[in-house]
């Protein structure tokens, strides 16, 4: 059924199913393809969880180096991205639970917002635009702790469903738990992110949804 | 004391963020948001917190694909045995002990299975372990259930290996 090597053919038409199972064949190309449409997304969420670069890039390499050896054992029964979203949840809520057991030496622990951004400089802190970006920015400190103080099922619940727009069932597959039980991790995390960011979202503060800022590019 | 209503109304605002209700759900809501300045608020303080969320951004991603491949293609293999020593039984036991593996193994029978890894360069797997006829899913310990196994039943521990 599966030959080890098609001259000519194109990597870029097989679904992901058929990738794993030329992976498994050995042929050259197709684990490649594999990473190359994934490896964004699972950094995307894996990066949301962790909150650093570094150990976001030693998760993504740890994740799809278990997609490879799968390869010889997978079974296409559900969507691809359902079990690549198991794969790497289980990865980050394994690395954050060993994480939060062990002593950490300060450096490696990233407060929230200071290793990828750089401070914001303020030029003239009085003006309106100036006290805007104070705000924002400061908030934008704020939610990255608040995502980061979640357990690590409720986080992974919130980068899911809010990031990634996954429904309540790919959530509840990709947690290995039940729809009831995904339901009550949301309402649990959105209960601890709105304790946390209300006093940094007063009526009178400048950020809101309609006039907000643009998104840093 | 909030009165019986808006508890139930506050209880569901969620869903409205979400514009998960139903017609008749969402009317309900909206007619006692009408008169209830109170959960007006609670309902638009959930929306600003959840709006909020957007200002966390994502670094734009290095591109590991090289980094990965090379990983995959040189990484040893890793031997996962867990709980299905305990249904091999001792002859898995003896026949691991074999191959030089160093194990610990759980002292009661009935207590739960504690997962032992080890790593073994490739090779060495390829050409031992798939002598071990006592255990009977080679592939099972070859992969392991790591990857999709429910994270509470997983302990992982680094085991010294001998004689290799």
């Amino acid at each position: 059924m599966l030959v080890t090597s098609r001259p000519g053919a194109d990597v870029h038409r097989d679904s992901d199913a058929d990738l794993m199972a030329l992976t498994a064949a050995g042929q050259a190309g197709a684990f490649e393809e594999l990473v190359r449409r994934h490896q964004q997304r699972v950094f995307n969420i894996v990066y949301r969880s962790v909150g650093n670069v570094t150990d976001a890039e030693d998760l993504v390499q740890d994740i799809f180096l278990r997609v490879f050896r799968a390869a010889p054992r997978y079974q296409p029964t559900a969507k691809f991205t359902t079990w690549l979203f198991r794969v790497a949840t289980n990865a980050v809520i394994n690395w954050l639970r060993k994480r939060d057991r062990r002593p950490v030496a300060l450096s490696r622990v990233a407060p929230a917002g200071s290793t990828d951004s750089p401070d914001p400089v303020y030029e003239d802190p009085d003006a309106s635009t100036g006290l805007h970006s104070l705000q924002t920015d400061e908030l934008r400190t704020q939610v990255r702790a608040a995502i980061e103080a979640l357990p690590p099922k409720q986080r992974l619940a919130v980068v899911l469903f809010r990031f990634e727009g996954r429904s309540y069932q790919e959530i509840a597959e990709a947690l290995s738990c039940s729809v009831m039980a995904v339901k009550s991790l949301l309402s649990r995390a959105r209960e601890n992110l709105r304790r946390r960011l209300t006093p940094y979202l007063g009526e009178e503060t400048g950020f809101s949804a309609e006039q907000g800022p643009e998104p840093p590019g | 004391m909030m009165p019986v209503q808006c508890e139930d109304i506050r209880s569901r605002l969620w869903d409205l963020v979400d514009g998960a209700l139903d017609e008749s759900a969402r009317a309900e809501m909206e007619a006692h948001l009408a008169s209830c300045e109170a959960c007006r608020r609670a309902l638009a303080e959930r929306r600003r917190v959840w709006d909020a969320l957007d200002l966390d951004t994502v670094p734009a991603a290095p591109d590991l694909t090289q980094r990965i491949l090379n990983r995959a293609m040189s990484a040893p293999r890793r031997l996962i045995v867990g709980s299905w020593i305990r249904w091999a039984g001792a002859a898995a036991a003896v026949a691991l002990l074999a191959v030089g593996l160093t194990l610990l193994l759980r002292p009661a029978p009935d207590a739960p299975p504690a997962p032992v890894i080890a790593e073994l360069p490739a090779p060495y797997i390829e050409t031992e372990l798939v002598s071990v006829e006592a255990v009977t899913d080679i592939e099972l310990l070859m992969y392991g259930d790591l990857i999709e196994a429910p994270i509470e039943t997983l302990v992982e521990k680094e085991i010294p290996i001998s004689g290799i």
